[in-house]
C-alpha cells in the first residue's frame, strides 16, 4: 500500500517537473533570454551607427547642478537614466547589450504584472510590448529616455500590487518619476481591476484614466509644456521599419569622424541607394587626401555640400555635414557657426560632438577662454574626460596639439563681415589668406565646374594657381580648361600655357572626333555635354 | 558636494548653546565634519576668487554671494566678519556654501557697513590663509528679483528658450513663459518702472504676437500694419501706464570671419512710434519715421513728457556698417494728447565724437540716464569696446561708468526701481556669453565695482550655462504671468490689429 501510494507521489511529482518544465514562467524567460540575444545580435550586426549618432547628440554630466535640470520636465528618472546608459553607446556593443535589456526588462515587467489576469495573455501582451519598443527603437528620433520611461511605467506597476485600484492615486508619482510611463501604470491598473471585479474594475478603470490625462493638464504649467507634449514626454515610442539606408549613412559619418577615409570612401559605394550623404562624405573624404578632382565625375551624385545653406529648418545631419565641410576647410567662424546650431537643436541643446568642435574651433582660433568653457563640460563626461583633458590649453598633448596647428595653418587671418553661408565666398576668403590651402581650392575649383561656370572657373584658376606659379594639373582641370580655351578660340601659347599634359590633350583630340561617346564618360569633356 | 556650514560667533561656543538644542547640535555636528584651517600659513595678497567679489557693493537683501577659488584649492573655509563682530562661517570642497539665513542675518545687521571676508585654501602642502577684503553693504535694497531670456549666443536661431524670474534673495529661479508651451522665440520683454503687471513682451515664429499685460490683464496683439516697417520691437512704457514707445527694425545679422568680434547685427532702416493701450492707435508722427534716419532704442522719461530715442544718417550696408553711427535724441511729448513735438533736441551727439550711443535708459528718480557707448552700430553687445556711460540730466554731464565697466563688451543696462541698482550685461567672463552683472550706483552716478549674479556654486552653475543672459529687467515682485491664458492667447490665432493713428 505504502508503496503504491508511494508510486504515486513519484508520478506526481514528475508530471509537477514536467509541467513546470514548459510552465508560463519559463516558457516567458525563454521568450526574454531569446529576445534580448536576438535584438542583440540585430543592433550589433545590422544597426550599430545608430546607437553612436545618439550618444553624439545628447551628452551627460556627473553633476549635481545638471541633474537638478531633469526635475523641470515630467518622467525625470526616466529620462536621467535613459541619458545616463545613453552616454555608453559610444562603446562598440555597449548600445546594443543597454537597449536590448531595457526592452527586455519592460517585456518581463508586462509579463509579470499581467500573468495574474491570464497567463496566456500576459505572454501576448509581453510579445507585443517587446515589439513595439524594439520597432521603437529603430526610429531615429526615439531616445533610451522614453524607452526607459516605458519601462519604468510597466515596472512601476509590480512594486504596488497590494495596492490594486488604490495604486491609481500614484500616477501622478508615477509621471513625475516616467512621464509616458505614467500611461502603462494606468492600463496596467485598470486591466487588473477590470478582470477582478468587473463591475468594480470600471469605476477604477475610469479613475486611473481620469487620473493619468488630469496629472499632465494640472503640471502643464509647471512644466512649461502643452498638454499633449506633457502628457507624453519625453516621446511616444513610435514604431517604425529598418531605416537600413539611415543606417549606411550613418556608418559612413561614423567612419568619417574617425578619420577612417578609406572606409567612408568604400561605405559610400557599397550604400543601396546614393544619397546627397553617401555623396556629401565622398568628396570629402577624397577631398582630405586630395583627391577631390580625381574623382569628382566617379560618383553618380556629385553634391559637395558647397551649394547648401543651413538655417533654423535644416535636418540635424546636415548641419553636421556642414560642420564637417567647414572644419576641413579652415573656417572656423561657419565651423563654430554650424556647432552652435546643432548644439541647440539637439535634445535638451546638448550635442557631445559639437561641444567637442566648438572646443577645437576656439583653440583655433586662439580663444582659451571659449575653448575652456566647453572643455570644462567635456570633462566631466565619462566618455570624454580624457579628450579634454588632452585639450586642455598650456598641457594639450603633441597630437593634439599638431591638430590644432595644422588648421591653425589654413584658417582665416583677416577680418571682414559675412551677410551669408555663401560657400564661394568662404573658400575665396580661406584661399586669400592661404592659397596653399589645396582642400579649399579643390573645392572652389570643382563648385565652379559642376556649374559649369567657366569663366569663373577661369578666373579663379589664374588667381589661385597661375599666378602664383603652382599650376594644379589634375586630369579635370586641364580638361575643364581645355574647353574653355577652345570655347573663346585662344591663341597657341594659351593652350601651351596652360594645357601641359599631353595625354590629355591627345585624348581631346580623340573625344571631338567621337564626341558624347561613353568611352569618355569619366571625363570633363562628357560632363560638359552631356549636361548641357 | 559641500562639508557642513558651521555657526561661529565671536562670543564663543556657550552662546551658542543659548541658541537652543538645535542651533548647539548642528555646530557639534559640523565641527565634527568641517576641516580644520588652524595651521595655515597665511599668505599677504587677497584671494583669488571667481567671480571677483573683492570690494564689492551689494544690497542687503541680495543672496549669499558663494564664490569659488580660481585655482586648483582642494577646499576652502571661508569667515565673513560683520562691523559688531559677529562672524559666520562655512566650508566647501569648490564654492564657499555660505547659508542664506546666517548671510542675511549679517547684511541686515551690517547695513550701511561692510563685512570683511577671509578666505582660507587648502592646497596639496596644507591651508593657506589669505588677506581678508572687503564686501560693502548699501543701505539701499534691490527689487525682488531679475527677468531675464535664456537663449544661446547666436542670435539668429533657437531651440529652447525662454524668459525666467529670479529671486534676488536666494537662488530660486523659473520660467515665466517657455518656448516649449508656445512655439516660438520669446523676444523684447518690459515692465512699465519694474512693475510686472505692466508687461510687454514679443513672440516671434509660428505664434508671433505681442502679449501686453496691463494692469494684470493681457491681450495679445498683430502689431505689423501697412504703415509702418513691421512689427513693434523694444519696448518701453510710458510711466502712466497708457503708451508703450516701440521700435521698428529691419534687422540682421552678419558674422565676422577672424578677430575678437563675432557678429554684428544691424538694420537695414528702422522708426520709433507709441502705442496708445487707451484708443488701440500706433502714434507714428513722421518726424519719427524719416527715411533719411534710422530712428530706434525709444524710452519715455520718468516725467512722460518726453521720449529719448537713438538715430544715425543711413549708410550702406555692408560697406558702411563701421560709419552708422547713433545719436541720442529727444523729443517733447504731451501725455493727454498724445502729441509729439515738432523738433529733436540733441542730447549726445556721439557721431561728431566718433562714436554710437544705444540702450538709453533714464533712471526712474529722473536724475540719469545710462546709454552704451561703443564705436558703431546698435547691437553693442558684440562690440567687446561697447562701455556704460551716465549722463547727469540737470548739468547734461556725461561720464562712463569707469568702475561698472570691463574690457569686453558692457551692454544691455537696467535700473532697479529705487534707481540705486543697475543691472548690466557683460561678456567679460569669456566674451561670448553676456551674464547679468549688478552695479550700486549713488546720487551722482557713480558706479560701485558690479557683482555677478549669485548662484550656489559659480564656477559649476556658469560654466555649464550655455545660454546667455538677454535683456535683463528688474521687478518690483513675481511676474505671475498666467500661463495656462498666455498659451491660451498666443496659441489662438486671434489678435487684435494694431492701427496707425489716421490710417483708419
Amino acid at each position: 500500500m505504502a508503496t503504491q501510494t508511494l508510486n504515486t507521489d513519484i508520478a506526481v511529482a514528475k508530471r509537477q517537473r514536467q509541467s513546470r518544465r514548459f510552465s508560463p514562467t519559463w516558457i516567458a524567460m525563454a521568450i526574454a533570454l531569446a529576445g534580448w540575444g536576438a535584438m542583440m545580435a540585430y543592433y550589433s550586426l545590422a544597426y550599430p551607427c545608430h546607437f553612436f549618432w545618439q550618444e553624439q547628440n545628447q551628452i551627460f554630466l556627473s553633476d549635481a547642478s545638471w541633474l537638478s535640470g531633469y526635475f523641470d520636465k515630467p518622467g525625470w528618472l526616466g529620462c536621467l537614466v535613459g541619458d545616463y546608459l545613453t552616454q555608453f553607446y559610444y562603446y562598440l556593443y555597449a548600445g546594443p547589450a543597454i537597449l536590448a535589456a531595457v526592452i527586455v526588462l519592460a517585456m518581463i515587467a508586462a509579463w509579470a504584472g499581467l500573468r495574474k489576469i491570464s497567463e496566456a495573455g500576459a505572454l501576448a501582451v509581453m510579445v507585443a510590448v517587446g515589439i513595439w519598443m524594439f520597432f521603437s527603437s529603430l526610429n531615429a528620433y526615439c531616445g533610451l529616455d522614453a524607452l526607459f520611461c516605458v519601462t519604468g511605467g510597466i515596472g512601476s506597476y509590480l512594486l504596488i500590487p497590494r495596492l490594486k485600484g488604490w495604486g491609481a492615486l500614484l500616477l501622478p508619482v508615477a509621471f513625475w518619476l516616467f512621464g509616458i510611463g505614467a500611461l502603462c501604470l494606468c492600463a496596467l491598473i485598470a486591466a487588473n481591476a477590470l478582470k477582478e471585479n468587473w463591475k468594480r474594475g470600471i469605476g477604477i478603470a475610469a479613475a486611473c484614466i481620469a487620473i493619468a490625462l488630469a496629472t499632465p493638464a494640472v503640471a502643464k504649467s509647471y512644466y512649461t509644456l502643452p498638454y499633449d507634449k506633457c502628457l507624453l514626454y519625453p516621446k511616444l515610442p513610435v514604431p517604425t521599419a529598418p531605416q537600413r539606408l539611415l543606417e549606411q549613412n550613418r556608418a559612413i559619418d561614423t567612419a568619417y569622424y574617425f578619420g577612417q577615409y578609406d572606409r567612408a570612401i568604400q561605405l559610400a559605394k557599397q550604400v543601396d541607394q546614393v544619397t546627397s550623404v553617401s555623396s556629401f562624405y565622398y568628396y570629402l573624404a577624397n577631398a582630405q587626401r586630395g583627391m577631390l578632382p580625381d574623382c569628382l565625375l566617379e560618383y553618380p551624385l556629385r553634391d559637395l555640400g558647397t551649394l547648401t545653406k543651413i538655417g533654423e529648418n535644416t535636418p540635424r545631419p546636415v548641419i553636421n555635414m556642414m560642420n564637417e565641410l567647414y572644419w576641413t576647410v579652415g573656417d572656423m567662424m561657419m565651423t563654430e557657426r554650424a556647432a552652435m546650431m546643432h548644439n541647440v537643436f539637439s535634445p535638451r541643446n546638448r550635442n557631445v560632438r559639437m561641444l567637442k568642435r566648438l572646443a577645437e574651433a576656439n583653440l583655433v582660433s586662439r580663444d582659451t577662454v571659449a575653448a575652456l568653457k566647453y572643455l570644462r563640460i567635456l570633462d566631466k563626461t565619462k566618455v570624454y574626460h580624457a579628450w579634454a583633458q588632452e585639450h586642455w590649453p598650456g598641457r594639450m598633448t603633441d597630437q593634439a596639439l599638431a591638430k590644432i596647428e595644422s588648421k591653425r595653418a589654413i584658417a582665416n587671418a583677416q577680418d571682414a563681415l559675412r551677410l551669408g553661408d555663401n560657400c564661394r565666398t568662404i573658400l575665396s576668403e580661406l584661399l586669400e589668406t592661404n592659397p596653399d590651402n589645396m582642400v579649399a581650392l579643390d573645392y572652389l575649383l570643382c563648385t565652379d565646374l559642376l556649374l559649369k561656370q567657366m569663366d569663373v572657373f577661369k578666373a579663379d584658376y589664374d588667381r589661385y594657381c597661375m599666378e602664383r606659379g603652382k599650376p594644379r594639373t589634375k586630369s579635370l582641370y586641364q580638361q575643364a580648361l581645355m574647353i574653355y580655351l577652345a570655347g573663346t578660340n585662344a591663341p597657341a601659347e594659351e593652350w601651351k600655357r596652360y594645357v601641359t599634359r599631353e595625354d590629355e590633350m591627345m585624348r581631346f583630340r580623340d573625344y571631338n572626333q567621337q564626341r558624347g561617346s561613353k568611352k569618355y564618360a569619366d571625363t570633363y569633356w562628357y560632363y560638359f555635354d552631356a549636361t548641357r | 558636494m559641500y562639508f557642513k556650514t558651521c555657526f561661529d560667533d565671536h562670543k564663543g561656543f556657550s552662546s551658542k548653546l543659548s541658541g537652543g538644542f538645535i542651533g548647539a547640535f548642528l555646530a557639534m555636528l559640523a565641527g565634527c565634519t568641517a576641516e580644520t584651517s588652524r595651521n595655515a600659513s597665511e599668505v599677504e595678497a587677497m584671494p583669488e576668487i571667481w567671480p571677483d567679489y573683492v570690494g564689492v557693493t551689494v544690497p542687503r537683501n541680495i543672496a549669499p554671494l558663494n564664490f569659488n577659488m580660481a585655482d586648483s584649492a582642494l577646499a576652502m573655509d571661508v569667515s565673513i566678519q560683520g562691523a559688531d563682530g559677529t562672524v559666520i562661517r562655512s566650508q566647501g570642497r569648490e564654492a564657499s556654501g555660505i547659508s542664506i539665513r546666517q548671510w542675511h542675518k549679517l547684511l541686515d545687521q551690517n547695513s550701511g557697513d561692510s563685512v570683511m571676508v577671509t578666505v582660507a585654501a587648502k592646497y596639496a602642502d596644507g591651508w593657506r590663509e589669505y588677506r581678508p577684503f572687503p564686501i560693502y553693504v548699501s543701505h539701499d535694497s534691490i527689487d525682488y528679483g531679475l527677468t531675464y531670456r535664456l537663449i544661446a549666443p547666436g542670435y539668429e536661431v533657437y531651440s529652447k528658450m525662454g524668459i525666467y524670474e529670479r529671486n534676488l534673495s536666494n537662488y530660486d529661479e523659473k520660467a515665466i513663459l517657455e518656448n516649449t508651451q508656445v512655439d516660438g522665440c520669446m523676444n523684447c520683454h518690459a515692465y512699465n518702472q519694474c512693475d510686472p503687471d505692466w508687461y510687454s513682451m514679443h513672440v516671434r515664429g509660428p505664434h508671433g504676437a505681442t502679449l501686453l499685460r496691463k494692469d494684470g490683464e493681457m491681450a495679445v496683439y498683430d502689431t505689423s500694419t501697412d504703415a509702418t516697417l513691421g512689427l513693434c520691437v523694444y519696448p518701453y512704457w510710458h510711466p502712466s501706464g497708457r503708451y508703450i514707445a516701440y521700435s521698428t527694425n529691419n534687422t540682421r545679422q552678419g558674422f565676422h570671419i577672424s578677430g575678437k568680434k563675432r557678429l554684428e547685427v544691424f538694420d537695414y532702416a528702422s522708426d520709433v512710434q507709441a502705442y496708445d493701450t487707451e484708443t488701440g492707435q500706433l502714434l507714428a508722427p513722421a518726424i519719427l519715421k524719416r527715411d533719411s534716419i534710422w530712428e530706434t532704442f525709444p524710452a519715455f522719461s520718468p516725467d512722460g513728457n518726453s521720449l529719448y530715442f537713438c538715430a544715425a544718417a543711413p549708410q550702406e550696408i555692408p560697406q558702411g556698417l563701421d560709419q552708422v553711427r547713433y545719436d541720442l535724441l529727444r523729443i517733447s511729448f504731451d501725455p493727454a494728447t498724445g502729441r509729439f513735438g515738432e523738433e529733436v533736441d540733441t542730447v549726445i551727439h556721439a557721431s561728431a565724437m566718433g562714436k554710437s550711443v544705444s540702450w538709453p535708459k533714464p533712471s526712474f528718480d529722473g536724475k540719469h540716464l545710462a546709454y552704451t557707448l561703443s564705436e558703431y552700430g546698435n547691437f553693442s553687445i558684440w562690440h567687446p569696446e561697447s562701455d556704460i556711460h551716465i549722463l547727469d540730466l540737470a548739468t547734461g554731464e556725461s561720464k562712463p561708468m569707469a568702475k561698472a565697466n570691463s574690457d569686453d563688451a558692457d551692454s544691455y543696462h537696467n535700473w532697479s526701481s529705487n534707481s540705486r541698482w543697475m543691472v548690466i550685461g557683460s561678456r567679460r567672463d569669456d566674451g561670448w556669453h553676456t551674464r547679468a552683472y549688478i552695479c550700486h550706483v549713488d546720487d551722482d552716478g557713480n558706479a560701485s565695482k558690479p557683482f555677478l549674479l549669485p548662484q550656489e556654486n559659480p564656477r559649476r552653475y556658469y560654466d555649464q550655462q550655455y545660454r546667455s543672459y538677454n535683456i535683463p529687467e528688474f521687478v518690483k515682485r513675481p511676474v505671475n504671468l498666467d500661463k495656462f491664458e498666455a498659451e491660451k492667447l498666443l496659441t489662438n490665432q486671434d489678435r487684435i490689429k494694431m492701427k496707425v493713428k489716421g490710417s483708419e
